[in-house]
């Protein structure tokens, strides 16, 4: 869990990083949305390593079943 | 930086229906199409034609404004709910590629490196192809995609003494249902022509320019389902997760290029890097439309970095994704075809009483 944070901190640190004066010069609906992107990414990242058994693997939807 | 030569919106046109399609398409539509798989690819080829002509008329109509555009300044609210089920759809395309790219390259060139950092550098290729703007996806396009289909017309060439036509036959073994079901599989490439209308005005982008993408990536298409189908037969393909790479890797040309197949993936890999740059950008540009005060440049690593998480997040394994594409056509019948359709049929009805009200005299 500690690993996974660190891991989100870093995408999120490190393309701050990259772009900072890009975004320090951008209007407040790009860092809105650049913000809210990077968050919910990190956040999903996070989640997504620790809750794997809710995982889908899509075998619900349907398929033909003919025999052909 | 914001345009693309009439060669380019062709090549990405056809770079966009056929590049990430062959690495599964040619399984999935013969596993279950067998030998009727090939009349799909025509059939879904004029039903896209028509649905193209009517998005065309549209365009002419407003000059100069793509078709997201006119979906935003003609429907307000409701064209930009449009705009976002699209870039809804794109996201979820773009996880597809990105997780069939990965796969592919960790099965053939990189076994031992971890699958987060491979969708790490194509995503991060992607992000500066599409911050550098339209017109470098386009010559990344011009540059590899010609290169590639040259390569991929001499392997299969190279394959014609292998060719069992046998297993072409027999035609319509069980009726209308294995074409029905070809027709269904084969919606799913073709249909994502429609990104070109997403992408640019009538100023740029004409009926002859998709005609011409759309007849071109569908030959190559059915050459290459043929080629998998007479080399491998219908029924060892319909098991195979990759099936154009495992007739590929048929080919020993001589004792020095025993992996023909290399250089072959070697192409190919460009051009599924460009088909996600070429969805990476629309995304943008379509939130550009939703806020128009968006600097969609700026917000490129952002969006990348999120669709590469929900991708990896969504798709496990490059298995759901086939399981995903089973289903898909359902998407495509509804973005690709029903909504520009009747977004197009009302906006030419609109077009049309706003002439016939200027022309009335006051």
């Amino acid at each position: 869990m500690i690993l996974l944070l660190i891991q989100a901190v870093g995408l999120v640190g490190g393309l701050l990083f990259v772009q900072w004066r890009e975004w320090k010069k951008s209007n407040r609906v790009t860092r809105i949305i650049y913000a809210v992107c990077l968050l919910s990414a990190a956040t999903m990242w996070v989640l997504s390593n620790t809750l794997m058994f809710t995982h889908t693997s899509f075998a619900w939807l349907p398929k033909f079943s003919f025999a052909g | 930086m914001e345009t693309a030569s009439s060669r380019q919106i062709v090549i990405m046109g056809l770079c966009y229906v056929f590049s990430a399609t062959l690495v599964t398409w040619p399984g999935q539509i013969l596993r279950l199409a067998r030998q009727d798989a090939w009349i799909g690819v025509p059939t879904c080829a004029l039903i896209m034609l028509g649905v193209l002509w009517v998005v065309n008329r549209t365009l002419h109509a407003h000059p100069g404004k793509d078709l997201l555009t006119l979906f935003v300044e003609k429907y307000g609210w409701l064209g930009k709910c449009l705009v976002g089920a699209y870039v809804l759809l794109l996201t979820l395309d773009m996880g597809k590629d990105l997780r069939f790219g990965t796969d592919f390259v960790n099965v053939v060139f990189l076994p031992r490196t971890p699958s987060i950092l491979i969708a790490t550098l194509i995503a991060a290729t992607c992000v500066f192809m599409v911050r550098g703007g339209i017109e470098i996806v386009g010559r990344m396009a011009e540059l590899y995609i010609p290169l590639f289909i040259v390569v991929a017309l001499c392997a299969g060439l190279l394959l014609i003494p292998d060719l069992s036509w046998q297993y072409m036959q027999p035609f319509f073994e069980k009726g209308m249902i294995r074409p029905m079901v070809g027709v269904w599989y084969a919606l799913t490439p073709i249909g994502n022509i429609m990104i070109l209308p997403l992408m640019f005005s009538n100023q740029h982008f004409t009926f002859r320019q998709s005609c011409m993408a759309i007849l071109i990536s569908c030959g190559l298409l059915e050459f290459v389902l043929i080629i998998c189908q007479l080399n491998l037969s219908s029924t060892l393909a319909g098991h195979l997760m990759y099936p154009a790479y495992e007739a590929v890797r048929e080919i020993r040309l001589t004792d020095f290029l025993d992996r023909f197949d290399l250089p072959i993936v070697g192409l190919w890999l460009p051009t599924i890097v460009i088909k996600i740059g070429i969805n990476l950008y629309v995304i943008c540009t379509a939130l550009q439309r939703i806020w128009p005060s968006l600097e969609a440049r700026t917000v490129v690593p952002a969006v990348g970095a999120w669709i590469v998480v929900f991708g990896f997040w969504l798709f496990h394994t490059s298995v759901e994704v086939v399981s995903v594409n089973d289903a898909w056509p359902v998407l495509v019948i509804f973005w690709w075809i029903m909504i520009p359709v009747f977004a197009c049929v009302g906006l030419l009805i609109l077009a049309r009483v706003q002439q016939s009200r200027l022309r009335r005299p006051s």
